[in-house]
């Protein structure tokens, strides 16, 4: 295996990372997704190291706590999640989270935008 | 024992201002379980002192050891002021936070959720490491989570608004992820180049040229774009302002996007180098500025919530900020204005939101809702109050004499030099048609801003009709007295400075200050 095609399988899943957290609506879709873009992270990470350089222990103590630092907050937002649930099917289920959402309300006029349906 | 200490004290620098913040939370952990009125006065006590004590230090010590640099942190005059900027900030938010949340069952609890995330903020502000960056920010962010959310209240949802201020946190957190997660993608790549460890490495490389490096800092640059909720990615932003707890706002604007402004900061030299040469990614900075002024403009002009109008202007006030890294694009204006410029909008921008936002704080808390008619007549009502905030909204409009005009004559001195420079005879650079447009576009965006502005004063100064009476404590006449001197103060200082009379006042030359 050569580093081309780990950079191509790796911008493969940078881009099903990205179209992931981009478009669905759902908490844990988005949640993968960003799963998908710290996986590609850590092959360019790992991929560079094996065939370019070598990572000294300084880089490769602090490449492991960037991903404890990023994984704390993700495990926060998840936690807060659950931890404050309506036990109501409908809400839970159909709650819409796309992070890049283009309501008229955010430009224009009053914030009505996301009454429950 | 005395030279252990000397030496611990000598190897803390320049971690002081952090050290203290530090100690002040280790300490609160011990009383972090107790609900009694002594001890939650004792903390806030604890922190104010803490907060002041890096304040003091933050300065002392650079003034008396110098800048610092090493593989990991850096310590600067950007640094001090920086770090600066978060503990005033700090302060503030401590104080109306107390006044507001003092009974609550948390307020402890919280306190020390909140040195933690001060402490956090610091130790970003000196990260120079690429990695020590990225776990800075991601744990600072973390920290400013962990406050909205316990500000936000209860843990069992009852209503539907609880259940959509719920979610609205967790979207704009989750785009906060996203683009912390761009950011170290954007990390990685910029590793395959070369075993980089700081920006000023990668600015000083060969290899500015490698598309993998090019790729990494596009990458990164979009990770701040979406960490700033710039327009169109205002969405999650505009929603939780309006929905969450009152002082989670001042958390947002003051903790939260200042360290996105500070990472910008630290790449400044990268953006500066790759600016300039490029004709499209200049037009394209122009267009996001003046997209971001004319979306918040309009975004405000249109609502009649109060925290919508101050969150529209918040961005609109990026907008000119990005405005200024458009200009220095087209070499307009110099890379120490620009500097200057995004560091006085920041220190402008809480020297405004402060005052007004406790202000329309107090009168939500006192009318139930955040309705721009619940300023009806205000200036009436409370005519000392009223007066200084007429005074602080002109300011934010831009007054000569106050410190509003300081930030805003750096976009018409350009202009004013280019017709100059028209006039004598100069056929202009290769930007002339952009150069004219963002400074045309600049001076109509401060119109429409000042507009804005004076929609809320008239507002003040009407009739109270149904509205009927709001009287503000006297606390806040002296607390919004205190910004509108030193709104003052600088203008006074400003222009003493233009008319030649060199910072007579501040000692700081307002104009010419360099980081």
């Amino acid at each position: 295996m050569n580093i081309q095609l780990i950079g191509l399988i790796g911008f493969a899943i940078f881009l099903l990372g990205l179209f992931g957290a981009t478009y669905y609506r759902s908490f844990l879709s988005i949640m993968i997704s960003f799963q998908l873009l710290i996986v590609y992270s850590v092959i360019n990470f790992f991929s560079f190291s094996l065939f370019i350089y070598v990572l000294s222990s300084w880089d490769k103590t602090f490449v492991f706590f960037a991903f404890i630092a990023i994984y704390t907050l993700l495990f926060m937002i998840v936690f807060y999640n659950y931890s404050k649930q309506t036990n109501i099917y409908g809400l839970e289920v159909l709650q819409d989270l796309r992070l890049f959402k283009f309501d008229r309300s955010d430009w224009w006029g009053e914030d009505n935008a996301d009454t429950i349906k | 024992m005395l030279t252990l200490l000397n030496d611990t004290i000598n190897r803390l620098y320049p971690f002081y201002s952090s050290a203290c913040l530090a100690g002040a939370a280790l300490v609160s952990i011990f009383f972090g379980l107790s609900d009694r009125k002594g001890i939650k006065v004792f903390l806030i006590f604890l922190s104010v002192c803490s907060i002041f004590a890096s304040l003091f230090f933050n300065i002392f010590s650079f003034l008396k050891s110098g800048s610092f640099s090493d593989f990991l942190f850096v310590f600067d005059k950007l640094q001090v002021v920086e770090i600066s900027i978060i503990l005033f900030s700090a302060i503030n938010i401590l104080l109306l936070f107390s006044i507001y949340n003092f009974r609550k069952q948390s307020f402890s609890k919280i306190l020390i959720i909140f040195q933690v995330a001060v402490f956090l903020i610091t130790i970003f502000i000196l990260s120079n490491n690429l990695i020590m960056i990225f776990c800075s920010l991601a744990l600072a962010v973390a920290g400013i989570f962990q406050l909205v959310t316990l500000l936000a209240g209860q843990s069992d949802i009852r209503t539907e608004s609880e259940y959509l201020v719920k979610n609205q946190i967790i979207r704009f957190f989750m785009v906060a992820s996203f683009s912390l997660i761009v950011l170290f993608t954007g990390f990685s790549l910029i590793f395959g180049v070369l075993d980089f460890k700081t920006f000023v490495q990668i600015v000083q490389s060969d290899k500015l040229e490698n598309p993998l490096l090019r790729t990494g800092l596009f990458i990164i640059f979009t990770g701040i774009f979406t960490y700033l909720f710039i327009f169109p990615l205002q969405s999650a932003y505009i929603k939780l302002i309006k929905r969450t707890e009152g002082i989670s706002a001042l958390i947002i604007w003051f903790f939260y996007y200042p360290a996105g402004i500070f990472l910008f900061l630290k790449l400044f030299d990268i953006f500066a180098t790759f600016t300039g040469k490029n004709i499209f990614l200049n037009a394209a900075l122009y267009f996001i500025a003046l997209v971001c002024i004319a979306g918040g403009n309009i975004g405000a002009v249109k609502t009649t919530s109060l925290r919508r109008i101050m969150s529209f202007l918040f961005l609109a006030t990026l907008g000119f900020s990005i405005l200024s890294l458009a200009f220095f694009s087209t070499r307009l204006i110099e890379s120490a204005a620009v500097l200057r410029l995004i560091i006085a909008n920041t220190v402008f921008l809480i020297f405004i939101y402060f005052p007004v936002y406790s202000i329309f704080l107090e009168i939500e808390r006192q009318k139930g809702s955040d309705s721009i008619e619940n300023i009806r007549g205000f200036a009436r009502n409370n005519k000392y109050s009223g007066i200084i905030l007429i005074l602080i909204l002109l300011s934010f409009a831009g007054l000569a004499g106050t410190s509003g005009y300081i930030v805003k004559i750096i976009f018409i001195q350009p202009f004013i030099d280019i017709l100059k420079a028209q006039t004598a005879g100069w056929t202009g650079s290769s930007f002339i048609i952009l150069n004219y447009t963002g400074s045309i576009a600049a001076i109509a965006g401060w119109i429409f801003f000042a507009a804005n502005i004076i929609r809320m004063l008239i507002y003040m100064v009407r009739s109270p009709g149904k509205a009927g009476k709001i009287l503000v404590p006297k606390f806040y006449h002296i607390y919004i007295l205190f910004f509108c001197l030193i709104l003052i103060y600088t203008g006074i200082a400003g222009l003493m400075e233009l008319t030649g009379s060199t910072s007579i006042l501040t000692g700081i030359p307002v104009f010419s200050f360099n980081f």
